[in-house]
């Protein structure tokens, strides 16, 4: 750990890695600010990293929640020019299924266009040649301009422009105290996950935006949030069932949404509150795979016999609403809570609830906030200024990789991935253009690339970079190649057991969906790292607190 | 759960988990670092197409559609299907002047064979090869195939009277080959048949199989081709004669290509469509025909075994047959490419892969160093004698020169 | 088609069983729905490694414990004998091994892991103590751009056992060409390049850069049609040189399985590979035939079948959220109704799905809607209560049970 940070004083110090803690330490940054982004395990391992990525319109939230439905479309315009390269302009649809109450069209089409979400309604007999994937029973359905968003490219352009900004940041670093000074808070405690180490460093203001993990947070300073944990299971598809997002046209409720992001296609979620102690310990369960695979075959027949890649759960940091004095009401919208007004505690802050859509909203509202406090008088620009990697497509062109025939699939799909910076991607040497991940299309340049600037410390890292371990034989046959170049940085050692719990990780999430080809290829991943390669089952730990106990080993 | 019975989506892409034998398998991989392999073109590049057709590469096209990774893939995923598939999806570029050239073959046979003697001397010229090496990109190390002046067609035609008046009969998919470059063939196994008992007669109409066509991305052609096919062949089935062939890669194009390519149902056909080879080796087997051959006959032969005769699984019919004769000395060769597939080598981009992928069946033919060389493919046939010197025959016509036709005929009851 | 013996699938087990048929003068066919994982192999034949996660030391000996379930217990007293066949069988087909079935001896995998092993190809470095490595000093070699080989790990391993490990990368000229493909500078295409000029090319530049008591290693990349390069390379170097298997596809079982399918057809045997046997009909508790994809309306019969198969890998055994089928006869197999019981949390724990497969009589005659089969036997990793991954028994239950039940077909 660099030393030299506990003789900064920052302006801000950010807590939480997700969207919005990236969000908010890059408009912090924008603005001038000092900045340093603390995250304790990977950014996007929390509840960024486990949902639909779906770039909402909106819609969904038209009729029950106005003022979400108004957030959500304004910033999916906005996140559309800042974001290009983690947004695919898919459209959506909300279709009615023979036992769904028809009328529900009219009030939805209404509560839309209030809002200022462009909802038109369509023929089913169009929507079955647009969208061949959807049920062709539908009995109504409805356009929107719902698309997909990758939230790890998101939360990684808002770190790079973060840095590129002047910002400080570090992954694997716990928040153990938060520092007082006659009841103000002047900073935090901090551990590293890897190497132990202790540290205290030196802030003006702490924004605590650690999702679900915010409510730990706080009570470190004694204050109380109230948040309500509710897990959200979903299941992701083999390749791409689906080019539009598809929504069912109903109250929300479960497995309504199947929305295609990159390769694959997600269909979720599922909705149950979960005991606060087991927010780091989320199995997706038999039941929610039943309810998902039931209520998705429905929207989309074909996911039926569609093989799964696998499951994966996510917390929602729902929040209490201050204004109720039970505390039982949740707020749905954004909060941003200032702790010196509300608690005594000058130099805290909380931003909370929101959704993935509204990140920049609410990062951009607790910059505010910051800036008010310290007096700071600089405009926000993050909804005009494009991200890292969202330059024009053109300009990618010009950078002219080499491929015999034209650019390789594997060059395309790292364009996709890194957009505009995909250019410090090195090609044309032949040991660079080799792939890695042959089902992702990941080749050696792009892991020496996000090795180098992408903070990836572990292949869990490098998979929420690059994909690589993502496809379809989740990480069988690439995550040794990975491991060894990985090695090359952090020593054969670390690699090798990094590479055990990758491939407890991988396993972790096929285990609730693991039968027909999934399982012979599980089965076919056990023979190659048990058998030929003789891993053992020694030292492995499972749980789900990404990589610490190997990094720690490591130390 | 009544859900998730099965994970088979189209063309079984993601029944593919990933093992690579197939690429094991690719003769083309080897030898040619622009194609990405089977694994990479098949099933994970159907996974980036479905995503958007900007993901289409167009080093398939280096694909030679000789199906060993179907035949290799342990999990049944048609992968060369996949790759086929995609090209026609996908490629977008027109096929050029020389792919039209050789890819109608039955229409190059038409105009060709009134000129057969002026033809093939030009053909055969320095001049005419580097012109259409130059020109059209036809590479001049190839040998056209000899068109001969006498095609078989009119000649078939004219037997069928003959051949009415014997009691059991079957239909004859002579296709392009037989019909403009070797007639022999077709009467051999008209010979053979008639020895046996049974009339040959013609299909009602029949078109050349497509199997360039569907190389060369003449689809719309391809399709209008087999569709007359298949009409014909019906009718020949509902007469109760089963259709037979003596060019593996035409059997295996119009039942397998047809439904998997064309989207044209064979189903209740396909079980009736035959290489000649089988047909007379099932008979044997089921003791309702028999073949006596000459004492005198001695000739070493090696078999080769085309790729889309592994496709089918029927060699062994072929070999079978083959070890029958009692003066063959018969030797397997190993199954592998010989690097032609069909129009594949005659393309100048691709001749020097071609002949890196058929090398070993080279070295192994003249290591066993044999008379002549039997095979069920007339392109591997070209592509053998151009590269190796020796002969090489269908194994119908080892038969019908190995056979003793009046000793036959009497075996079998034949007035 | 009529032959004497059908095999269905073209395995280890399959062609092991089809070779004892037809070395018995039999009209064996082996039906073979493509390639099998006999090519995931990584040269080290394991009889019964482990036992709960303990070492075996002798297999034999140790297999008497094994539930009677298990199909070494179904072959009893015979083990011994077949294991000698077994080995005999291999030898026969050209492919040279080190190892006794009375005791397990121990071999290097990719990472540099110890393992042990029955029968190991010979171009691999075998050794009786696991805790005594044959070599102190270690060049090991990579390929320049070879992803499939972990040198880097193997140094880490065998560091910890007090080995000095030197990791050099050569550059062979002949895969200059190769290594411009962006995803094929693989094991086998590497082997594929693998020509007498590159043999030596190699044992110059080995030669150019080892140090005197230095034992070589190099990734398993040549010998992929016979041994013979790597006679010659070993003749060739200097030092003492030995492979270290790559990942899957291995240079060795694809050796393996070419030869053994040579031998098969060299003592008459049909070999149909890339067919696929769609059904297998049943009456009165026989088979009576097969339907094929490929053969079609020209069935497939014998007097006895051999179902050979396999697991997961090649399609033996299929599952669904429901449970597990053999889906040639329907066969009976036997799991828990609740799926969360067939995995452990822990990936490299024993996983339960793994010793699904057919139940067999102790005969190998497998049972169908509870009653056994009469002249159908199933052999290898399709047989249930054997988890061969966890027992590293995969090769010894492929090749006993092949023998086993090719003997009690033509008894």
């Amino acid at each position: 750990m660099n030393k030299d940070i506990q003789k900064i004083t920052y302006d801000v110090i950010v807590v939480g890695g997700g969207a919005t803690g990236a969000g908010t330490a890059r408009d912090c940054a924008k603005r001038g600010l000092k900045v340093l982004l603390i995250e304790r395990l990977d950014f996007t391992a929390g509840a960024t990293g486990r949902n639909h990525g779906l770039l909402h319109s909106g819609a969904r939230y038209a009729v029950t929640d106005h003022e979400s439905a108004t957030e959500c479309i304004k910033e999916n315009m906005i996140l559309r020019k800042i974001a290009a390269h983690c947004v695919e302009e898919t459209g959506g649809l909300f279709v009615t299924l023979p036992d769904d109450d028809l009328d529900y069209q009219k009030t939805f089409i209404e509560s839309c266009l209030s809002a200022g979400i462009n909802a038109q309604q369509l023929d089913p007999k169009d929507v079955i040649r647009m969208e061949p994937a959807v049920n062709p029973d539908i009995i109504g359905a409805v356009s929107v301009p719902d698309g997909a968003v990758d939230p790890f490219r998101l939360t990684t352009a808002n770190v790079l422009d973060a840095r590129l900004h002047g910002a400080d940041v570090l992954t694997y670093t716990e928040v153990i105290e938060l520092l007082q000074e006659n009841g103000r808070i002047t900073g935090v405690k901090v551990r590293n996950n890897i190497s132990g180490e202790e540290m205290d460093i030196h802030s003006r203001i702490v924004v605590n935006a650690g999702g679900i993990w915010s409510h730990g947070i706080a009570k470190k300073a004694g204050i109380t949030i109230n948040m309500f944990p509710a897990k959200g299971a979903l299941l992701i598809f083999g390749h791409r069932v689906n080019n539009m997002v598809i929504n069912r046209c109903r109250k929300p409720a479960d497995a309504d949404i199947l929305v295609p992001g990159d390769t694959i296609s997600l269909i979720g979620t599922t909705s149950s509150r979960v005991p606060y102690d087991q927010v780091d310990n989320m199995e997706v369960t038999q039941e929610e795979v039943d309810i998902l695979l039931n209520q998705g075959c429905q929207l989309v027949p074909s996911l039926s016999w569609t093989r799964i890649l696998r499951a994966y759960a996510g917390v929602r940091p729902l929040i209490a609403d201050d204004s109720d004095p039970s505390g039982r009401k949740i707020s749905r919208g954004i909060v941003c809570l200032d702790h010196a007004t509300r608690d005594g505690a000058e130099g805290f802050i909380t931003i909370s609830g929101g959704k993935l859509m509204t990140y920049r909203l609410m990062a951009e509202t607790a910059a505010d906030m910051v800036c008010r406090k310290l007096g700071v008088d600089a405009k926000c620009t993050t909804h005009i200024d494009p991200l890292p990697g969202s330059a024009p497509q053109n300009e990618i062109e010009k950078s002219g990789k080499k491929h015999i025939i034209s650019m390789s699939t594997g060059q395309l799909a790292a364009q996709e991935r890194h957009g505009s910076l995909s250019t410090n991607i090195k090609y044309g040497s032949e040991l660079d253009d080799a792939l890695v991940c042959e089902c992702e299309q990941v080749s050696v340049g792009e892991i020496k690339y996000a090795m180098d600037a992408l903070h990836v410390n572990n292949l869990v890292n490098l998979r929420r970079r690059t994909r690589m371990g993502m496809g379809t034989c989740q990480a069988g046959i690439c995550a040794s190649r990975a491991a060894a170049i990985l090695g090359t940085k952090y020593g054969n050692d670390r690699a090798l057991n990094d590479l055990r719990s990758f491939l407890q990780e991988r396993w972790k999430g096929i285990r609730p969906v693991a039968w027909g080809r999934s399982l012979a290829e599980s089965y076919f991943t056990s023979w190659i790292y048990k058998g030929v390669c003789g891993m053992k089952d020694n030292e492995i730990t499972v749980n789900n607190k990404d990589n610490i106990k190997t990094a720690n080993k490591e130390a | 759960m009544k859900y998730q019975q099965q994970n088979i989506s189209a063309n079984d892409f993601e029944e593919c988990i990933k093992c690579t034998i197939c690429t094991a398998y690719c003769p083309v991989l080897a030898v040619n670092p622009d194609y990405p392999g089977p694994k990479i073109a098949g099933p994970d590049g159907e996974r980036y197409r479905l995503k958007g057709p900007e993901f289409y590469d167009k080093a398939l096209k280096y694909c030679l559609n000789c199906k060993r990774c179907e035949i290799s893939c342990p999990s049944n995923v048609k992968i060369g299907d996949i790759i086929q598939s995609a090209r026609i999806k996908y490629d977008k570029s027109k096929p050029k002047l020389r792919d039209h050239i050789l890819a109608e073959t039955d229409v190059m046979g038409a105009l060709a064979s009134p000129f057969a003697p002026i033809v093939n001397p030009i053909l055969k010229t320095k001049v005419a090869k580097l012109a259409l090496d130059n020109i059209l990109g036809v590479d001049k190390h190839r040998n056209f195939p000899e068109y001969v002046t006498k095609r078989f067609a009119p000649w078939f035609k004219k037997a069928e009277s003959e051949q009415q008046k014997f009691p059991k009969h079957v239909a004859y998919y002579h296709g392009c080959y037989v019909n403009n470059q070797n007639p022999g063939l077709g009467k051999d196994f008209v010979m053979i048949m008639n020895s046996v008992g049974y009339g040959v007669l013609p299909l009602e109409k029949q078109k050349c199989c497509g199997v360039a066509k569907i190389a060369n991305k003449l689809i719309d052609r391809a399709k209008h081709d087999a569709r007359i096919n298949l009409k014909s062949i019906r009718q020949a089935v509902d007469e109760g004669m089963p259709v037979l062939g003596t060019s593996s890669t035409c059997i295996f194009t119009i039942r397998d290509e047809y439904p998997h390519l064309l989207g044209l149902d064979n189903a209740d056909v396909k079980n009736d469509i035959l290489l000649a080879t089988v047909f007379l080796a099932r008979k044997i087997n089921s003791g309702e025909i028999k073949l006596v051959f000459k004492k005198d006959y001695h000739k070493k032969v090696a078999y080769h075994t085309a790729c889309h005769m592994q496709k089918l699984g029927w060699a062994t019919y072929s070999k079978e047959l083959l070890k029958m004769i009692p003066g063959v000395e018969f030797t397997a060769l190993p199954s592998q490419c010989c690097g032609i597939a069909g129009t594949y080598g005659f393309k100048k981009e691709n001749y020097k892969y071609s002949q890196a992928i058929g090398s070993e069946v080279f070295e192994n033919i003249r290591n066993v160093n044999p008379d002549y060389v039997s095979t069920d493919c007339e392109t591997c046939k070209w592509q053998i004698e151009m590269s190796t010197g020796y002969t090489v025959k269908n194994p119908i016509e080892i038969l019908a020169e190995a056979l003793d036709i009046e000793a036959t005929r009497k075996a079998n009851n034949i007035i | 088609m009529k032959f004497d013996y059908i095999v269905i699938g073209g395995g280890l087990c399959g062609l092991t069983a089809g070779i004892r048929l037809a070395s018995k003068n039999k009209k064996v066919a082996i039906v073979s729905s493509g390639q099998s994982a006999l090519h995931f192999s990584s040269g080290a034949f394991g009889l019964y490694g482990y036992n709960n996660g303990e070492l075996v030391e002798t297999p034999l000996e140790d297999a008497k414990s094994l539930p009677a379930s298990h199909p070494y217990s179904i072959i009893g007293t015979e083990m011994q004998a077949l294991t000698n066949d077994a080995k005999t069988l291999l030898e026969k087909a050209g492919i040279n091994l080190n190892g006794e079935s009375v005791k397990n001896h121990f071999t290097l995998t990719p990472f540099g892991e110890i393992r042990p092993s029955w029968l190991t190809l010979k171009e691999f470095p075998v050794f009786n103590d696991p805790q005594t490595l044959p070599f102190d000093k270690v060049l090991a070699i990579n390929l320049k751009g070879f992803l499939e080989s972990y040198p880097s790990f193997l140094a880490e391993n065998l560091g910890k056992s007090g080995v000095a490990v030197r990791v050099e990368t050569i550059d062979l000229e002949r895969l200059n060409n190769l290594r411009k493909s962006h995803y094929d500078m693989r094991t086998i295409s590497v082997a594929k390049h693998i020509d007498t000029a590159t043999i030596e090319e190699l044992a110059n530049k080995i030669n150019s850069i080892a140090g005197k008591s230095e034992t070589v290693l190099i990734p398993a990349i040549i010998g992929l049609n016979n041994s013979n390069q790597i006679d010659r390379l070993r003749e060739l170097v200097k030092n003492e040189l030995y492979c270290i298997p790559t990942l899957p596809i291995s240079v060795g079982g694809v050796r393996s399985q070419t030869r053994l399918e040579q031998y098969f057809e060299s003592l008459g045997g049909t070999f149909l590979l890339g067919d696929h046997v769609t059904k297998g009909i049943i009456e009165g508790g026989n088979v009576k035939y097969l339907v094929t994809t490929n053969l079609g309306d020209d069935h497939l019969e014998a007097e006895a079948y051999i179902l050979a198969t396999g697991s997961y890998l090649c399609e033996g055994l299929l599952s669904d959220p429901n449970g597990f089928k053999e889906p040639v006869f329907g066969l009976d197999v036997k799991y828990p109704a609740n799926r969360d019981e067939w995995y452990s949390e822990n990936f490299f724990a024993s996983q339960p799905y793994m010793s699904y497969g057919v139940e067999v009589n102790n005969e190998f005659h497998p049972i169908k809607d509870g009653m056994p089969v009469n002249n159908l036997y199933a052999a290898g990793s399709i047989l249930g209560h054997c988890n061969s991954l966890e027992e590293d028994s995969g090769a010894g239950c492929a090749m006993l049970t092949g023998l086993y039940t090719a003997d009690l077909a033509t008894k």
